[in-house]
């Protein structure tokens, strides 16, 4: 990678952007144009989610009717779904793409770097990102990823079936499962080429973030959006080295006979080779080491789009602007001495636990103010409701029910007993799975007329929006109970112990919820994909809104802006401003006796 | 970009927009970021090393071993007890190419083509010195000595390989070689990215370009492949 | 018990259980079935596939002599070229059986006898389960009647959708033609945000009031830290209830009371700093009572100084199933070694470490009410964790990596089925780290009884070492002369 850093001169970052002749090749594949790449992040991500979606229909129909037969599932899946009853290795391999895809593909990918590509350069004023080349690298390297990942599906034995933590040694050890042979391979593959996407992407956001804002935009005056994906891009570049690492031991482990993180494994489980010394927590250590920044990698842009489209739409400044700020980075810098609250009953020392425990509960704090600003923005506003305003709302309203439950989780004592239940399931689902789509959704139906000139249609999102969301609530909010039953995740069927048979009529008003709200999804995709074509042409600032991006012409121009980039003379939320006659005063329009940004810099600077 | 370079002139805040905060190009820039990342690659590494190794302290059955023990070879000096000789020597070589390396970014400053060639030529050898002893290190340890290690069935291990090694528990073998030998690839990429620059140095790339940036940049790189080795000879070989 | 080994990995036993046999004789078949209760249900089951395929009237597919082959060694069978052989194995995706070479030929046959039995009556037994997947491949599935009405509900539903979906549209075309919009869409969005608070409130009601008494929170804890715990889970459920009331319902009801209006300006109420100062402190100092009390608690539960009286019971966990070994009179388990797991021997216990003589290994974890117990777990091959929701206890099973939990079980079995109201409730140990194929049905009974009836449970099980001596000392007779 670094030769890729040194060579990057040549691949120009010039002044004399659009210039060339632009090919189809150079335009829609080998794009070197954030706006472009941003779209490509996007299309690929709803691939992704549609399959992880589809996953889980599967799995949701199977644990709500482990007796009855589908015969389309031999149809789907082949010798997997004979005669229709679901392989329970296959459930497990289901599972676990389901939450690789949704976690990395889904939210990680086609959350960040859809809207950090969109709109990093856009909002902060600059041509484009720093590097281009990087930039296109980071998009073909998760391309890519999510090709090897897709292709683990077909392989013998089926893809990794270890969760989508894959704990050695059951991912260690091919012969453990059927799932841990090849398949767990192109998992390892397919996830190195995504760490390098992301700290390919990572480091072309910050750099951008630093060096290219347009004259005028101090950080005090960047989006909170802007201000959601610098620190998301900082915590990807500090946590993805760390699984990086974790997977290369892992990987060695799996193929060249060492032990890490094996200890005490006779011979005849670990090919021939008797593994002594190492030590399977140690995983599970650098892996939450990333995978705890990684909810918060999940999390942060979704709510930085949240205060970008509550703000705007409710005609109103978002509410403690510089507190919004001052959370995100304590939330950040929080993140990274959390992650042992994943490992509680892991025998770890009590004491160490406590700091754990401590730590995370902190984290609510943050949490917390974020969410009274939301509610306090609410206030007193002139809300539009608009499809990407309830995605917003209904955003805050998974963060609140979701990371009130954290609560419980966190708290190690409280932990014995829910840890790997329902109520987890039921508690992440909410707070990072349902709550990151809301933010993704809302950022896609504000910032649609921004990537394809068009609108979206409205009633239609509408419909997607109340259908996702009853449907997301009625099959997370029971979970809690099942999770409080005791009934333990990742089980095939709920049959194996009597008491958890009273869950059946639960687990059918989950799937059911679960299909509904799969079948509201494709509403979704119709009206996107029928909208980049047919939708109703945008105007250039559909929205009214501040930021910088809607100044640029609804004609994707390489470059943006078709002349001078506009420099900025305020923040971004002068919403319903007193003594303002339109309802929102755009960051490029000069305050009262501000006519020379210049003169205005270096006033500034003196005072 | 035509904002820049009219600004240059004129006093704005730091952190206003319009310019770089750090007063350094993008490219650098991302050079510091990108290090900082694989700094943490490396410390996940090392930390796997700290965590198996304090999980061996209270073991008496099979004790870490000391590395004074272990790294006691030098070229030619057979069966004298030189503890660590080597990798001092390694370390020194390594340093030593650092501060070529330094030397020919400040060349570079001074637009000066031989001697940013001269240096970088000299930062190469030291890189390829340092490959050579860590090949040497290596044969060393993967040979083993005479002694061996006697097994439970009676047979004599000598050396050590990724399964097992003749000096302590296994993980003492496989994270030499997975931390040294991933330090190895860095040096190894390392030599061949100076390898290119020293000839597009020679070429007079960047005499055109008008700034030698380029050598500055895998310098940077190369002081932080420096940096990393400090930190794996001081947790790997001294503690 | 020597025959109860169980080596099982990731292993169906396909044809363990075929028979042509002439007389299955009600003992034989008995027989059979602890043999199979012992060593085959983790992947096996007479009417349902789970890891290994159902095993009912496998009998009437294959003959005794090839059974018995491949229960012994199923890989040498494949290898050998066996078309039948290759071809179970290549049609259940090529998952290896365990080998049970150490069963006689007698032993199969009355697993044989007892699946013979078993198939016979499996018609009556399973006419529950909807689908009963006998082994003649063409039954028709039956489902049933509530399945139908359900699928019957996604339909309508979604013809409903469609139906809206088309009004709106002419709605959507008539506004166009007059000019203006015939949807007032942000009142109605205002409406269904109020409607959702209302609604989805007394939702919520109703979820606790209907499915609180399922959680094992709402019966009585069954061992003593169970009390503390309820109390903390009790208290962190109040204080986060009521900020999720508020919040909740000031989230929608703004959203209602605040939708756009032409006439209204919006407040221009950037910043406040009292307020935000107000709202950092009042969950910091919710959060410092939920942190004190519960680092109260945890240290409360995981005090390793109740150690000195507990008694020690080991719990070995591996693919799929559970092992606790009773340290016996001393108190004190025999060291164990990996390497030693074996055949007769699968938790690798050292047969010549004076402490191991009396230790007790059984397949079901009884407990004596009252008496603080040390469980200490151990795992054969990958990460498993032993949960036991009723006690409040749960700790991952690691291997190379050992752990324990220590507590007291205050409730024996009975009393708690009283409690519930539920003769047949019994405690359960799950596996509760995803472990494999039959990972969900890796469970064991716990029972808590009184001191008189766990000895007299105690004294009919046999002593591991004792009941193997002879195999134990041929085989460090074996190992010596390698």
């Amino acid at each position: 990678m670094s030769n890729q850093n040194l060579n990057q001169d040549n691949h120009g970052h010039s002044d004399d952007h659009g210039h060339h002749k632009e090919t189809f090749i150079s335009k829609y594949v080998f794009s070197m144009d954030h706006k472009m790449i941003a779209k490509q992040f996007l299309i690929t991500g709803i691939i992704m989610g549609t399959l992880g979606m589809a996953m889980s229909m599967i799995f949701r129909l199977q644990l709500a009717f482990p007796d009855m037969k589908f015969p389309f599932f031999e149809g789907i899946m082949g010798h997997w779904g004979k005669d229709g009853k679901l392989d329970p290795n296959f459930y497990l391999a289901l599972i676990t793409i389901h939450g690789t895809i949704m976690v990395f593909y889904v939210l990680t990918a086609g959350l960040s770097g859809t809207f950090s590509n969109l709109l990093i350069p856009l909002q902060v004023g600059a041509r484009d990102m720093a590097s281009p080349f990087l930039n296109m690298l980071s998009y073909w390297f998760f391309f890519l990823s999510s090709c090897v990942l897709v292709s683990s599906l077909f392989v013998d034995g089926g893809p990794a079936s270890a969760g989508w933590t894959i704990y050695p040694p059951l991912s260690a050890l091919p012969k453990a499962i059927p799932g841990s042979g090849t398949g767990m391979t192109l998992w390892l593959v397919a996830i190195i080429l995504f760490i390098a996407s992301a700290l390919l992407g990572g480091v072309n956001y910050i750099t951008t973030v630093l060096n290219m804002r347009t004259l005028g935009m101090k950080m005090t005056r960047l989006p909170l959006t802007i201000w959601a994906f610098l620190v998301t891009a900082v915590l990807g570049l500090l946590s993805f080295p760390v699984l990086l690492g974790a997977g290369l031991l892992l990987i060695f482990d799996r193929s060249f006979g060492t032990s890490f993180y094996l200890a005490d494994i006779p011979a005849d489980m670990a090919g021939g080779i008797e593994r002594v010394g190492g030590s399977p927590i140690l995983f599970q250590h650098l892996f939450w080491f990333l995978g705890h920044p990684e909810v918060y990698i999940i999390l942060l842009p979704a709510l930085g789009i949240t205060s970008e489209v509550i703000a705007t739409n409710s005609r109103k400044p978002i509410f403690g602007y510089r507190a919004m700020i001052g959370s995100i980075l304590a939330i950040a810098v929080l993140s990274f001495i959390v992650w042992g609250h994943h490992m509680f009953i892991t025998g770890m020392n009590p004491f160490l636990g406590s700091v754990f425990v401590l730590g995370t509960l902190i984290i609510a704090v943050p949490s917390a103010v974020k969410t009274f600003n939301y509610i306090a923005t609410l206030w007193k506003g002139n809300l539009q409701l608009t499809p990407a305003m309830l995605f917003a709302i209904g955003l805050v309203s998974f963060f609140i029910s979701g990371g009130l439950t954290g609560l419980f989780l966190g708290n190690a004592a409280l932990d014995i007993n829910l840890h790997d239940t329902y109520f987890v399931v039921a508690h992440f689902h909410i707070v990072m799975g349902s709550a990151a789509i809301f933010g993704m959704m809302s950022g896609i139906y504000h910032w649609f007329p921004k990537m394809f000139g068009r609108m979206m249609n409205k009633s239609l999102g509408y419909a997607h929006f109340w259908l996702t969301f009853i449907s997301a609530y009625c099959v997370f909010f029971p979970m809690h109970f099942m999770g409080l039953a005791g009934v333990p995740r990742r089980y095939y069927a709920n049959t194996a112990y009597d008491q958890f048979s009273t869950f059946v009529d639960m687990n059918v008003f989950i799937t059911i919820a679960a299909l509904i709200g799969g079948a509201a999804q494709l509403l979704f995709l119709f009206n996107f994909f029928y909208s980049i074509r047919k939708g109703k042409k945008a105007t250039q600032n559909p929205w009214n809104s501040n930021t910088l991006e809607w100044t640029a012409p609804v004609k994707h121009l390489h470059g943006n802006w078709p002349g001078d980039i506009p420099h900025v003379y305020r923040w971004p939320y002068d919403y319903s401003k007193p003594g303002s006659e339109v309802d929102f005063i755009p960051q490029n329009i000069p305050e009262e006796g501000q006519t020379d940004p210049l003169q205005e810099m270096a006033s500034q600077h003196n005072h | 970009m035509s904002e820049t370079t009219t600004l240059t002139n004129v006093k704005t805040g730091t952190w206003g927009g319009g310019k770089s905060p750090f007063s350094i190009s993008y490219g650098k820039l991302m050079m510091w970021i990108f290090l900082l990342s694989d700094a943490f690659t490396f410390s996940s590494l090392l930390v796997a090393y700290g965590f198996i190794r304090h999980s061996y302290a209270s073991n008496l059955v099979t004790p870490w071993p000391s590395p004074d023990h272990v790294f006691n070879h030098f070229p030619f000096l057979h069966g004298v007890h030189l503890p660590l000789m080597f990798v001092s020597l390694m370390t020194f070589i390594l340093i030593f190419s650092s501060v070529t390396m330094v030397l020919a970014v400040e060349a570079g400053h001074r637009m000066a083509k031989k001697e940013v060639g001269m240096y970088m030529f000299l930062t190469i050898l030291g890189g390829i010195g340092f490959l050579s002893c860590q090949a040497w290190e290596w044969t060393q340890f993967i040979t083993g000595t005479h002694e061996g290690r006697m097994l439970a069935d009676g047979s004599i291990f000598h050396g050590a390989n990724l399964q097992m090694n003749q000096y302590g528990p296994t993980p003492f073998g496989d994270l030499f070689f997975i931390v040294t030998g991933f330090h190895g690839f860095h040096v190894l990429s390392g030599v061949v990215i100076n390898i290119i620059i020293y000839l597009n140095v020679l070429g007079g790339t960047y005499e055109k370009r008008g700034h030698y940036e380029m050598v500055e940049k895998v310098g940077l790189y190369w002081h932080f492949v420096d940096l990393v080795w400090v930190f794996v000879f001081t947790f790997y070989y001294l503690i | 018990m020597k025959i109860l080994n169980r080596i099982q990995k990731t292993s169906f036993i396909f044809a363990t259980l075929i028979v042509l046999s002439l007389g299955s004789f009600a003992q034989t078949a008995d027989e059979g079935a602890k043999l199979f209760s012992a060593n085959c249900t983790s992947c096996h089951s007479i009417n349902e596939k789970i890891v290994g395929p159902p095993l009912k009237n496998v009998h009437k597919k294959y003959d005794e002599a090839w059974i018995i082959k491949w229960v012994k060694n199923s890989q040498e069978f494949i290898k050998s070229g066996d078309a039948k052989a290759v071809k179970v194995y290549e049609e259940n995706n090529k998952i290896p059986m365990t080998s049970f070479a150490t069963f006689t030929d007698l032993q199969v046959k009355s697993i044989i006898a007892y699946v013979k039995a078993e198939s016979e009556k499996a018609p009556v037994a399973s006419a529950a389960s909807a689908s009963s997947n006998v082994a003649t491949d063409s039954e028709t599935e039956t489902t049933d009647l509530s399945d139908c009405i359900n699928w019957l509900m996604v339909v309508s539903f979604l013809l409903l959708i469609i139906v809206i979906g088309l009004m709106i549209s002419i709605l959507e075309k008539l506004g166009d033609i007059k000019g203006k919009p015939s949807i007032n869409w942000i009142r109605i969005n205002g409406f269904l945000l109020l409607a959702f608070l209302i609604l989805g409130m007394a939702a919520v009601v109703w979820e606790f009031y209907y499915h609180t008494k399922l959680t094992v929170n709402a019966q009585t804890p069954a061992s003593a830290h169970g009390v503390i715990y309820d109390s903390m889970f009790n208290i962190t459920l109040v204080l986060t209830g009521i900020m999720f009331v508020v919040t909740q319902v000031l989230l929608f009801w703004y959203g209602y009371r605040y939708k756009h209006s032409d006439t209204r300006k919006a407040l221009y109420y950037p910043d406040n700093h009292k307020l935000e100062f107000i709202w950092t402190i009042i969950p910091a100092v919710v959060l410092t009572v939920l942190v004190v009390r519960g680092l109260q608690t945890w240290s409360a539960i995981t005090d390793r100084n109740q150690n000195d009286k507990a008694q020690v019971i080991e719990v070995f966990g591996y693919q799929f199933d559970w092992k606790m070994r009773y340290a016996g009179a001393d108190n004190k388990l025999g060291a164990h070694d990996f390497r030693k797991m074996g055949v007769w021997n699968e938790l690798g216990v050292d047969p010549n470490d004076s402490a191991s003589k009396d230790d007790i290994v059984t397949s079901e974890l009884h407990l004596k009410v009252g008496q603080p117990v040390v469980l200490k777990f151990r795992a054969k091959d990958v990460i498993h964790s032993a949960y036991l929701p009723h006690f409040r206890v749960q700790m991952n099973v690691v291997p190379g990596l050992p752990t324990q939990f220590i507590f007291t079980p205050t409730v024996t079995t009975n009393q708690m089925r009283e409690i519930m109201k539920n003769p047949t409730f019994d405690y359960v140990l799950l596996c509760n780290k995803i472990c494999g194929s039959a990972h969900y049905r890796m469970n064991r009974k716990v029972i808590v009884e009184s001191a008189e009836d766990y000895y007299k449970w105690l004294s009919t099980q046999p002593k591991l070492v004792a009941e193997n001596t002879a195999t134990a000392e041929s085989d460090s007779k074996a190992l010596a002369t390698k």
